[in-house]
């Protein structure tokens, strides 16, 4: 399958996430507990599609475009 | 005495903790060269004195904000005053795992802990359930089953402290301090070896909670439920402002009722002294310096208080991170963030209060910047100055037939300033440079009933701090300005007496009022308006107006009471009679009126920009923690504000 990042997720769709292509956003998302393999749902963006909310290890979460454009997975 | 220290995520609970177990012995702490507060209270427990202290909520040992270094300091510092002996470590049962990340490393550290588990009745909800004994039995702490909102479990929580223990995780004690003090140094910049131990913890972690915890599927929980309404891109945003709305009515009018009260009781108090005390020096400082400077200070409270305790019902309630939600992508432009939206639509009603609801923004640079602009957003007190002055110079006519000159030059005025306090924070947030990582994640928090008692606690400590800390540069700056109104050289005060008798002819109705304006006239701050004559000139200002601009520093509305002393009005209430002197007033130099359409002009953009407001100053002090940035402040809004006015000024002769 191929890999795609969050922010190329549809509103309802799981997605799994899989790795990060930034440190910063690695660490900052493992000390929220999200530690790949981890699903991740998108519930839904804010007005002009950022930032999205998501649940992810049933933690509601608000995650800014640029960040999950930094997130790869399936 | 013991140091027990409460610390936790943000969103665990251990803030209502905190609350039931010091109840309203808090105290706030500062540290010299930091913007945060910590929260510390000393209580009896068991006939032995303990002290608790109150941490910031932090995810891990790896800060990314200011209060987060700081508790990396403290554990680190054993100097320091308040580096624990003990800590409670509060964790949500709803999100375990996550929780006992930030347990662990502290556990590495070696303080002797107990642990406390908040939200079991949530998490129960959402098919989760933890098996406390087992938990306890694998983390080899006490472990305490604790409930944030009535408070129970808190006297247990305190009863096992001497049953507090350590096990390491994955490094000695020594290892550990080394680690992180090798990670402070670098300013943990070097993420890698952060990433290496939080995985290495969340492998023993994940077994520790597969053991002791039970999770059902759950089926759509009510904080999503609510959140397809509460978050809608438009539905939500709308729902959103409606709040903010209310927000600033109930800033704008509601407490208005009170301030009134508190204005009128210290009229009152004031004449009762004056009747009272013998005319002289010690009833004038009693009066006119002391109690309007303590007027200035408690008419605040009511303001103060209406905004701590709807913020306070936001953070509560779980609704706070959604309206940073609804306006990141908004706010993010100008380098701010949700929060600071409602300190700067709270500051269009008294920046007082929205300067220090600026503690909720946990991103320091962004609330550095939202307390540097916010006083640009027009506040009330620039409401009795910009009706005076569009009165005088501002004709009643109808703009294309429909709309009222007076209206649209007064909505101008308050979208300039907030139009300004947008574009200065784009500025600032490409200038004032900052360590913290560049990353927005934000936990969305459960909906959750509002615990009365912590938002009462929250509005009593916010009111406490602003009338001791502020409330003492207020006082201290109103005696200063009332000494050099009241107190002037003696040949200039032979002048006025001759001045008085000449003039008492003329102005038999009135003596006192003509007393008190040939008085200011000639007192210190008169002559300082002479003096400065020169610099606001090219503004189209006199030194009467230099007067008012002086005595005003303090408090902007003061600008009214001051024009109606030097214009010789008797109410400063009735502002008709003060428009039509003000309006009737001749330049000697010009033999034209002292009020022209540009002289107005360029006073209300004065008054729009400059600070004009030691209350403020002195808050923007104490949330700063600094003079620095208050005086920069205040140079750089008069600056602007002279710069802008002269322009002002310069485009309307031109215009006429």
């Amino acid at each position: 399958m191929n890999l795609r990042t969050l922010a190329n997720v549809s509103k309802g769709e799981i997605f799994v996430l899989h790795n990060f292509s930034d440190e910063n956003v690695a660490i900052s998302m493992m000390e929220l507990g999200c530690i790949p393999p981890i699903k991740i749902q998108v519930l839904g963006w804010a007005l002009g599609g950022c930032p999205l909310y998501v649940k992810a290890n049933n933690t509601l979460l608000a995650i800014r475009l640029k960040d999950a454009q930094k997130m790869i997975g399936i | 005495m013991k140091k027990i220290a409460i610390i936790g995520n943000p969103n665990s609970g251990k803030t209502s903790i905190f609350n039931h177990l010091t109840g309203l012995r808090q105290q706030t702490g500062n540290f010299a060269g930091v913007t945060v507060e910590i929260h510390k209270a000393a209580i009896i427990f068991e006939n032995q004195p303990i002290e608790i202290i109150d941490f910031p909520g932090t995810y891990s040992l790896f800060p990314n904000a200011a209060d987060e270094r700081l508790v990396v300091e403290i554990l680190l510092d054993e100097q320091h005053a308040v580096h624990p002996d003990i800590v409670c470590y509060i964790a949500s049962a709803q999100h375990l795992e996550r929780h006992l990340l930030l347990f662990s490393q502290i556990q590495d550290l070696g303080f002797l802990t107990v642990l406390g588990i908040t939200m079991l009745d949530t998490a129960e909800q959402q098919g989760i359930t933890v098996d406390l004994p087992k938990l306890q039995q694998l983390v080899g702490v006490p472990v305490v089953s604790l409930n944030g909102r009535s408070g129970k479990g808190t006297q247990e929580l305190l009863k096992n402290i001497k049953n507090a223990s350590c096990q390491t995780w994955i490094r000695s004690c020594e290892e550990q301090k080394q680690f992180l003090k090798q990670q402070l140094c670098e300013n943990f910049t070097s993420v890698k070896p952060q990433i290496e131990d939080v995985l290495q913890r969340y492998q023993r972690i994940q077994s520790i909670v597969d053991e002791c915890t039970a999770k059902k599927m759950a089926s759509k929980t009510f904080t999503e439920r609510l959140d397809t309404i509460l978050i809608h891109p438009i539905g939500g945003l709308l729902i959103f402002l409606g709040l903010m709305f209310f927000l600033f009515q109930a800033i704008f009018s509601w407490a208005e009722i009170p301030m009134n009260w508190i204005e009128e009781g210290f009229v009152w108090v004031s004449l009762y002294l004056k009747g009272l005390l013998s005319e002289g020096w010690f009833a004038n400082l009693l009066t006119d310096g002391i109690l309007a400077g303590l007027s200035g200070i408690v008419v605040f409270i009511p303001q103060i208080a209406i905004l701590s305790a709807f913020i306070a019902l936001l953070e509560e309630s779980g609704y706070m991170a959604r309206a940073i939600f609804l306006t990141d992508n908004i706010m993010r432009r100008f380098g701010l963030n949700g929060r600071s939206l409602v300190s700067l639509i709270s500051g269009t009603a008294c920046a007082i209060p929205a300067i220090i609801a600026t503690r909720n923004i946990s991103n320091q640079k962004e609330r550095l910047i939202t307390i540097l602009v916010t006083p640009f957003m027009s506040c009330s007190a620039r409401l009795p100055v910009f009706t005076l002055l569009i009165s005088v110079g501002i004709p009643s006519e109808k703009v294309g037939g429909i709309l009222d000159a007076r209206g649209l030059i007064l909505f101008a005025l308050y979208l300039a300033g907030a139009t300004t306090a947008l574009l200065a924070s784009k500025i600032l947030s490409q200038i004032i440079p900052t360590s913290e990582r560049n990353v927005f994640m934000l936990e969305l928090p459960v909906y959750q009933y509002p615990h009365w008692k912590s938002i009462l606690l929250t509005v009593y400590n916010k009111v406490r701090t602003f009338v001791w800390e502020a409330g003492k540069i207020i006082l201290i700056i109103s005696v200063i300005l009332w000494a050099l109104a009241f107190y002037g050289p003696t040949y200039q005060r032979q002048k006025a007496e001759q001045l008085l008798q000449e003039q008492m002819t003329s102005h038999t109705d009135n003596v006192e009022q003509l007393r008190s304006s040939i008085y200011l006239e000639t007192s210190y701050i008169g002559m300082l308006g002479k003096f400065i004559e020169p610099i606001i000139e090219p503004l189209g200002f006199d030194w009467k107006i230099g007067i008012a601009l002086i005595t005003s520093f303090a408090a902007r509305e003061v600008f009214v009471a001051t024009m109606a002393t030097l214009y010789s009005v008797v109410d400063a209430e009735d502002t008709r009679t003060l428009v039509q002197r003000v309006k009737a007033e001749i330049n000697p130099k010009t033999g034209q009126p002292v009020f022209t359409f540009p002289v107005v002009i360029s006073l209300l953009i004065f008054y729009l920009f400059a600070m004009q407001c030691a209350s403020t100053l002195a808050v923007v002090r104490r949330e700063t923690h600094t003079w620095k940035w208050a005086i920069l402040q205040l140079l750089a809004m008069s600056g602007w504000a002279y710069v802008a006015s002269w322009l002002a000024y310069r485009i309307a002769v031109f215009w006429v």
